[in-house]
């Protein structure tokens, strides 16, 4: 028979109370209601009401919005939505899970979207996500994707997407175009494709089939200046029509583990080659090459992180027909020159350095838990139309700083602000430059360019 | 330009700055005298209880939002403080001497905490043995074990598993276990804490360690498990199985947990770190006011007891022969003595959960500052301790997870009481209430114990040189007699003490007439003379001051600190108010 455990003061006397007596001030009286005393709070000063009631008025719609606020809170607590949304978004226990995405600023404006997904998707181990998304500025996309698992750790993928958006921007092709040229086309894009990848160690071989599609035409009345009309003598390739194509390409993929949330230290590897042919009436062929490197030092201290990422990307023309502008590189994610909106410039090349300084501002509880970390950041980049324009006459440089949070499960939410000679940008995304997860046909990959 | 509208700089804006800059200025002039009023002196007996157990109704049980209470205790509470007018003007009287805060109400006119349904003065004001202490508030010896426990409640969510237990005695307990990462750690700290806060004077449960065996337990009719999907349904032997294997087993195959004895009477709910309970006509003081509650602050320092969020404490409607009233309890402390209920983690007393001006200073350092709380460590090689030490311990530096009103509004009257209480526990005292947490390793029982007193010694050390410790005065046939806490304690150890009093005939208001020559001894005790409550001089007469004040003071090598004042009825020869 198991014991209590607690046996050493058993049989001991009672603890001391006031009625029993001797005190350190003395005998104190017994306990009785004879010699208890109502008590009552102090009186405020006179000094203190004369400013604490102009104070009061003064603030009393913060004070309602607090308790508003709290209310709400308390409301959403009491029909236990936080572990419901929590129980949804956080690690899953079931098979089917929510994915929030969420972005503010930029050329979508207000957005946000939601994926679904089913981790046992016709037998273990397989997934299927049906994502879709829609912003303020009508920037609309929908997505549906499946992986299946194969042996030896290869899966295979297959996915189909579109995305609309009216106000994809426009200012030449090359480094050098102006600002003030900035013009709007609508642009559509469409997909459908199947992946097959293997794993190597760390490292990953993708081969990819991809029928896609893009047609550019005249952007809303919201959107002004049209490309059309401010570039009505020189019209971007491709514009006002559907290019239609196949794409085929391999990767190779090296990644460093634990990579997840927050990494110190290791990288990621990629190496793309990519060939299209178009479908339609034109004679559009070209190769894309695309070199990726992201790495992570710990500096000085734990999770004083440098994050420095070089991206290269080339398109190859091999065809009869140009290019179709809304298929050259292009600043747009993850490949952002984050002082710049998207899409600001345009060309057969392009050439980003990122570097991002982090240090943890907050943690729940433990230091590699949920929590946010501040970062600054510089991005050197440019686009380029022939190696001969690769200098630092044609560099363009941003730099900022934002704050990043962690859910401690992969959730990733960043607020930056982002300066460059031309512009200021703020953007609040539900996504990251680095580690950036929708490069797969799975979390829903825009084969346009290619990337 | 429009005529009607204020330009920046303009006239009438700088007529309002300049009414606010003397509004401000006028507070602080005003902050100071007013920061001394204190109620006129009385010759009549001192009170000791407060007068707040009347037969009250039941009242409405309350449920506040955990979510919502972290939310206004992190991020709306301390906003409010932080821009508080009244606060920022006493913060600058206090080049002045001006409190942030007014005094506690609920003190009696010796600074001492008067007994209530918050608080019962034990060691304190009386001299406890060590066993008095290790014993706390048990009445029992814990759960019957003559029969099998029956489970009448299951605790499947949250940090750890857990579940209610009927015993033989017909008795409820909480059965809790500890976290899987350190076996022994949380509920050694729960019950330790709860022992030692009960001799510091406040309500706490009977809480146990104990061990049982699987056999010994089994599921009570109509008990509901909530599996991991979330479904609610009937509990079974297999559920209580499940349960039992996320629990780490002792080394002969039994679980060891807290019990927790359910506390009598009615609960109803938590109570507010701010405001008072509506539903209590007899909770008549804001509880950030409550002496009691703002050197809570102290001990929770002391004690590691950061988890100090509302929900850990408990009011229960009593019943107390006719009367029936609210009787106010701190409950759950397996957060403590550097543990945590869901294991020990280093930010834990030194930063709260959300701490904006942590995270201002952090985001501005860019990096290059790095957090104390970066750089703690566990003692190497017991498993059963977190983080705990005495290094790194700094009272006021002290923080819990949730900042809450009624620390924020702790005065150096406050923390000196405190300190006198935590200042109290003798070394004996200490080890007997370690004990009762039945460490599996000796070593961590030696360590625990070793690390109370050197906090306990830091944290008196920090008060005493701020309050000067010289109490519990007493006046007997011309002999004036006080304790230097200080020096009995063994605070100031290796220091040559001196002590002086000087007196003066005292009304009611404090207006003293001609002070006396300061008298000067090596013992606190000074042999003043019958002759000395009827001091010459004009105006002395009892009938114009019937008190004499006596002000005390006392060097340590550093200059004379204090001075404290006692006043002593002519009439009576007894202490009726003491002024720090």
């Amino acid at each position: 028979m198991a014991s209590v455990l607690y046996s050493g003061a058993a049989g001991a006397e009672t603890p001391a109370r006031p009625d029993s007596g001797q005190s350190y001030w003395g005998v104190l009286p017994a306990m009785s209601d004879t010699v208890a005393v109502p008590l009552a709070d102090r009186p405020k000063a006179i000094w203190e009401r004369a400013i604490l009631v102009p104070y009061r008025v003064a603030t009393f719609p913060i004070a309602l919005a607090s308790r508003g606020i709290g209310s709400t809170v308390g409301y959403l607590d009491h029909h236990s939505v936080p572990e419901k949304v929590g129980r949804l978004l956080g690690p899953r226990r079931g098979p089917f899970g929510l994915l929030l995405d969420f972005r503010f600023g930029g050329l979508s404006g207000l957005g946000g979207g939601l994926t679904a997904e089913h981790t046992r998707f016709l037998a273990e181990g397989n997934t299927l996500r049906v994502r879709a998304s829609t912003s303020t500025n009508e920037d609309h996309r929908l997505g549906v994707a499946a992986r299946f698992r194969r042996p030896r750790g290869a899966y295979w993928e297959f996915g189909a997407g579109f995305r609309r958006r009216p106000n994809v921007r426009y200012f030449g092709i090359g480094p050098d175009t102006r600002e003030e040229d900035e013009s709007f086309v609508h642009q559509e894009v469409s997909w459908l494709g199947g992946a097959v990848r293997r794993p190597f160690g760390e490292s990953h071989l993708e081969l990819n089939l991809d029928y896609t599609g893009v047609a550019t035409g005249a952007p809303g009345v919201s959107h002004q200046p049209a490309t059309e009309e401010l570039f009505a003598a020189d019209l971007p390739a491709g514009y006002g029509r559907h290019s239609f194509g196949v794409s085929a390409g391999g990767q190779w993929r090296h990644e460093s583990p634990n990579l997840a949330n927050r990494p110190g230290r290791g990288g990621i590897q990629r190496l793309r080659a990519t060939y299209f042919e178009a479908t339609d009436r034109d004679d559009v062929r070209f190769w894309t090459f695309r070199g990726e490197w992201q790495q992570f030092f710990t500096l000085w201290r734990p999770q004083r992180v440098l994050a420095l990422r070089g991206v290269g990307s080339w398109i190859e023309d091999v065809g009869g027909d140009p290019i179709p502008a809304a298929r050259l590189n292009t600043n747009d994610d993850p490949d952002l020159l984050r002082g710049y909106d998207d899409f600001r410039f345009r060309d057969r090349g392009l050439a980003i350095l990122t570097a991002e300084y982090r240090w943890p501002i907050w943690a729940h509880e433990r230091p590699m838990a949920s929590g946010i970390d501040a970062y600054l950041l510089t991005d050197a980049g440019q686009v380029f139309g022939d190696a001969a324009e690769l200098g630092w006459n044609h560099m363009t440089l941003s730099y900022g700083g934002g704050l990043r949070v962690e859910s401690g499960h992969g959730f990733v939410l960043r607020i930056e602000y982002a300066r460059s000679e031309e512009a200021s940008v703020l953007r609040f995304r539900a996504d990251q430059v680095f580690q950036f997860v929708k490069s797969g046909l799975l979390h829903g990959r825009e084969p346009i360019p290619a990337r | 330009m429009d005529a009607n509208r204020f330009p920046p700089g303009s006239a009438r804006r700088r007529v309002a700055g300049a009414g606010v800059a003397a509004g401000v200025a006028a507070a602080m002039l005003l902050a100071a005298p007013l920061a001394w009023a204190r109620p006129p002196l009385r010759d009549a007996p001192v009170a000791w209880e407060a007068a707040d157990r009347g037969d009250i109704p039941q009242p409405e049980p309350r449920a506040p939002s955990l979510v919502r209470d972290g939310f206004e205790e992190s991020v709306v509470r301390p906003g409010g403080r932080f821009f508080n007018p009244v606060r920022l003007a006493r913060h600058i009287g206090g080049i002045f001497g001006t409190e942030i805060a007014h005094s506690a109400p609920d003190i009696n006119d010796l600074d001492e905490a008067l007994n209530s349904t918050w608080f019962t003065n034990r060691i304190g004001l009386y001299p406890l043995s060590p066993e008095q202490v290790a014993r706390g508030p048990i009445t029992a010896d814990g759960p019957d074990r003559s029969e099998r426990w029956r489970i009448t409640r299951a605790k499947t969510q949250g940090v750890t598993p857990g579940f209610n237990v009927k015993d033989a005695r017909g008795d409820t307990y909480v059965i809790k276990f500890d976290h899987p990462c350190c076996p022994g750690g949380p509920s050694a700290a729960g019950v330790i804490t709860g022992r030692l806060l009960h001799a510091a004077g406040y309500n706490v449960p009977e809480d146990f360690v104990v061990t049982f065996r699987r056999e010994e337990v089994g599921v009570g009719d109509g008990v509901t498990f909530t599996d991991r999907r979330g479904v609610k349904r009937p509990m079974t032997d297999a559920d209580l199985d499940s349960l039992l294997a996320g629990v780490t087993a002792e080394p002969d195959g039994s679980y060891r947990a807290i019990a927790s004895r359910y506390l009598s009477g009615k609960p109803v709910g938590p109570f507010d770190w701010k405001g008072r309970r509506r539903d209590d006509p007899f909770d008549r003081v804001k509880h950030e006011n409550r002496r009691e509650l703002r050197g809570l602050r102290m001990i929770c320092a002391w004690l590691g007891h950061f988890d100090m969020k509302q929900h850990n404490t408990l009011d229960m409607w009593v019943e107390d022969g006719s009367r029936r009233y609210v009787k106010h309890y701190l409950i759950d402390f397996a957060s403590t003595l550097g543990m945590g209920a869901a294991g020990p983690f280093p930010m834990a007393n030194m930063e709260y959960g959300f701490d904006l001006s942590a995270m201002v200073g952090r985001l501005f350092s860019l990096g290059v500052h790095e957090d104390e709380w970066r750089r703690l460590e566990r003692p190497p090689g017991l498993a059963e301790v977190g983080y705990f030490d005495v290094e790194h311990f700094q009272p006021m530096e002290w923080k819990p997870l949730q900042p809450n009103a009624a620390f924020a509004n702790l005065t150096e009257r406050d923390g000196y009481w405190a300190a006198k209480i935590v200042s109290a526990f003798t070394d004996a005292q200490l080890e007997a209430a370690v004990a009762e947490g039945k460490f599996r390793d000796p070593e961590a029982s030696r360590y625990i114990a070793r690390m109370l007193a050197a906090r306990r010694d830091k944290l008196a050390r920090y008060w005493f040189d701020r309050v000067a410790p010289l109490d519990f005065f007493s006046w007997q046939r011309g002999t004036l007699r006080f304790h230097d806490l200080g020096a009995e304690r063994g605070i100031y150890r290796g220091t040559v003490t001196r002590y002086r009093v000087r007196t003066a005939a005292c009304d009611a208001d404090r207006g003293v007439a001609a002070w006396t020559d300061w008298s000067e001894a090596s013992e606190p005790r000074f042999d003043l003379g019958g002759a000395a409550l009827s001091p010459p001089g004009e105006g002395a007469s009892p009938s114009d001051r019937p008190f004499l004040a006596v002000e005390a003071s006392v060097n340590r090598g550093g200059g004379w600190q204090g001075p404290i004042r006692a006043y002593i009825s002519r009439a009576h020869g007894t202490i009726v108010a003491v002024d720090r």
